[in-house]
């Protein structure tokens, strides 16, 4: 079970632009990535959510089912596998997790369109780290969350617990404000 | 564990020693790489700090929200390069290819400008190495080690502690004074 006011209370303390990784057990993995965007929705933030786990098509299912604003939610889809961008601009097929230059090129696009509050979330490191070359994927992370820093967008990476090496850890945390275990009390 | 840090980096530069390398947990790599900046700033030092990891604007954020005064530091910034950063005051932006003979030029430059007691601290050595290969990475440490042995200047190489023993890490922890490690 997630603590819903350990994560608003986290994404509170951190102000604007954070970046933080959230780390939870992979049964709640769902619930983590659920609570985390209506967090940040409830905030009035606009959210990217990377996909490395579920299609959009999934995604929305959820979304509309937690009554959960989409006009709030974009979504890259790194699932899917098929390259297209629907007609209203919510969601970015990509042709896999492992095309991090398509991504990026689409991230750079969502993170610096238009004025308002933004955080992208990323589901999950550990996927991605399945598809790609740590050394390649943590380069492409470092070089996201440049982004979002300088763009004043905040970032929020989710990691299944004790999935990464603690080198790729030590790697991916060095880049971050915060570290959020769901294991931690308020 | 930023009082352990602060009180072993105060007594390696009352030592004398040239060459620093920390080994900081990397939940907390942060918070102890500003008490360790604060620690050289309070020690009247002058520096330059070369930011591999974030930009400029952020890492100057942080460490004037730790009462440190940035007026005393020149940044050099190697991260934003891939995302154009807005070009502030005491900042020194790296090109985009992030080339070792230029970061070498921007700290001789940069250590030029400052006076007194000063010092180089790279954070960090390890997010170097993603971007170039190991024989640059080890020419950029090299060049760091020998100026800071001609002139009169400490170095500080920051890594997490989880990646220090990568083997290039230990080769640059060979030609360090001393090399601090804090308990998580």
């Amino acid at each position: 079970m997630i603590d819903q006011a350990l994560i608003e209370k986290n994404i509170d303390s951190l102000g604007k632009g954070w970046i933080a990784l959230l780390e939870v057990p992979a049964e709640s993995l769902t619930e983590a990535e659920i609570v985390s965007l209506k967090a940040l929705v409830d905030r009035n933030i606009f959210c990217i959510v990377l996909s490395g786990t579920k299609p959009y098509t999934s995604l929305l299912q959820f979304y509309n089912g937690l009554s959960l604003d989409t006009n709030k939610i974009a979504v890259i889809d790194c699932v899917t596998g098929t390259s297209k961008q629907n007609v209203e601009g919510k969601v970015w097929y990509m042709d896999g997790p492992n095309a991090l230059t398509q991504i990026s090129i689409a991230m750079s696009g969502a993170i610096c369109n238009g004025g308002e509050d933004k955080a992208v979330l990323v589901d999950t490191l550990t996927s991605f780290l399945m598809h790609n070359k740590t050394e390649i994927f943590v380069r492409f992370a470092h070089s996201l969350v440049t982004k979002a820093r300088i763009n004043g967008a905040s970032c929020l990476l989710l990691s299944v617990d004790d999935t990464m090496s603690r080198e790729t850890r030590a790697e991916i945390v060095q880049l971050c404000d915060k570290v959020i275990s769901v294991h931690d009390k308020l | 564990m930023a009082t352990e840090l602060m009180a072993a980096l105060e007594n390696v530069l009352k030592s004398n020693k040239k060459v620093i390398m920390m080994e900081l947990p990397a939940d907390r790599y942060l918070e102890a790489g500003s008490a360790s900046v604060k620690v050289l700033i309070d020690l009247g030092y002058r520096g330059v700090y070369v930011s591999f990891q974030r930009p400029c604007s952020n890492i100057s954020s942080i460490l004037s929200r730790n009462g440190i005064d940035t007026k005393k530091l020149v940044f050099i910034d190697a991260a934003s390069p891939l995302a154009e950063e807005k070009k502030t005051g005491n900042c020194v932006y790296i090109s985009e290819r992030v080339e070792v003979d230029e970061l070498v030029r921007a700290v001789y430059t940069s250590l030029g400008k400052l006076e007194g007691k000063k010092f180089i601290y790279i954070d960090s050595i390890s997010t170097i190495a993603l971007y170039k290969p190991l024989s640059e990475t080890m020419r950029l440490s090299e060049f760091l080690v020998s100026t800071v042995r001609k002139e009169n200047c400490t170095l500080v190489f920051n890594v997490a502690k989880d990646l220090a023993q990568k083997k290039f890490v230990r080769d640059i922890a060979l030609k360090a004074d001393a090399v601090i490690g804090v308990a998580e």
